[in-house]
């Protein structure tokens, strides 16, 4: 992999890192979910959205290993403090319009950093970067088709709501600090700074929000002792209950 | 998340044709459809349905706008054999 920077690849591949990783939790909650599809096109469709999560993250963990025992060390070979999946994704569902608000969230923030290396000077990043934008889309578009049909039930209005206070908070920590150094802009390896990342994310998640006639967001601070790790866009270890979902059992099966 | 099976609010799923097409030269057939209580869910539904080959266009009709044409069984279009 090349960067225009190369003081910079280190970031540049930790960043890379914390989507693949992103997207494998994610395609493992998809993959939990699916029973609690409503109709028998729900399986498929989370059963297929699963299945690109997961292709979003090998191709990922492709472009970042320099060969086959790279691959097999970051697909299969790291331990819980290595994954660096959003906190967003650590705490289980508690129903289905928890689960939708998590997807939306979880899909909008993703594309959002991704939409940063659309056109980034390595081809293949660039290119990466449209195929999992396609692949985001439906999936935004799977959650908010929910949302829109649940918040016309004011049990399940409220319930969107209270997700929505749990989880926003979660999303909006994984763009870190607000004024923080941003090498990878300042290398020009991403076309906008983490600040109008942050932005723009917050601004599409408002516009759906009223949208919906849901009561307005309120970014309250995290109340976390676990301190902010840059490189993992996270607070603390993977729990170890969600690691025993993700991590890869049996190696027999892999190819 | 253990599996929920509230079915709430009740899902008031409207029907979908689906048509679609793998290349420019052909014309859209009519492949399936699919029920969803709207526009959004059912073209993620019919995308993970219908995705058995990589269509050039796939698109969705709602059953509800089209207009069939022997509504009245006393009215049947019928067709000559030549």
């Amino acid at each position: 992999m090349t960067s225009a920077n190369a003081s910079v690849m280190p970031t540049l591949e930790s960043e890379l890192l914390c989507l693949a990783d992103t997207k494998l939790v994610i395609g493992n909650w998809l993959v939990e979910c699916t029973l609690n599809g409503r109709a028998l096109p729900d399986f498929s469709a989370l059963l297929g959205m699963a299945g690109s999560s997961y292709g979003d993250a090998r191709a990922l963990y492709q472009l970042l290993s320099d060969g086959r025992e790279q691959y097999v060390h970051l697909e299969r070979g790291r331990g819980s403090d290595e994954i660096y999946s959003m906190n967003l994704l650590d705490a289980p569902p508690q129903n289905w319009e928890d689960f939708v608000v998590t997807l939306w969230l979880c899909e909008s923030a993703t594309w959002t950093m991704l939409s940063g290396f659309l056109h980034h000077s390595n081809r293949v990043i660039g290119a990466l970067a449209r195929k999992l934008g396609e692949d985001a889309y439906f999936k935004i578009k799977y959650s908010l088709g929910w949302s829109r049909f649940l918040a016309g039930d004011p049990e399940s209005r409220t319930q969107l709501e209270d997700s929505l206070a749990v989880r926003y908070p979660l999303a909006l920590d994984w763009f870190g600090p607000r004024g923080g150094t941003d090498p990878l802009a300042e290398a020009q390896d991403r076309d906008k700074s983490i600040d109008e990342l942050r932005d723009a994310f917050c601004g599409d998640v408002d516009d759906e929000v009223t949208a919906l006639e849901l009561a307005a967001l309120s970014a309250s601070r995290l109340e976390s002792d676990a301190p902010w790790r840059p490189a993992a866009r996270r607070r603390g270890p993977l729990p170890k209950a969600l690691f025993e979902v993700i991590r890869f059992k049996d190696q027999l099966w892999a190819h | 998340m253990p599996v929920d099976r509230k079915q709430r609010p009740a899902a008031k799923d409207e029907y979908y044709e689906v048509f679609a097409r793998q290349d420019s030269s052909v014309a859209l057939t009519h492949v399936g459809s699919v029920a969803a209580p709207n526009d959004d869910l059912a073209q993620v539904r019919a995308r993970f349905t219908f995705d058995e080959h990589p269509w050039r266009e796939i698109c969705l009709v709602p059953a509800a706008t089209m207009i069939p044409m022997n509504k009245n069984p006393h009215q049947r279009t019928r067709v000559k054999a030549v």
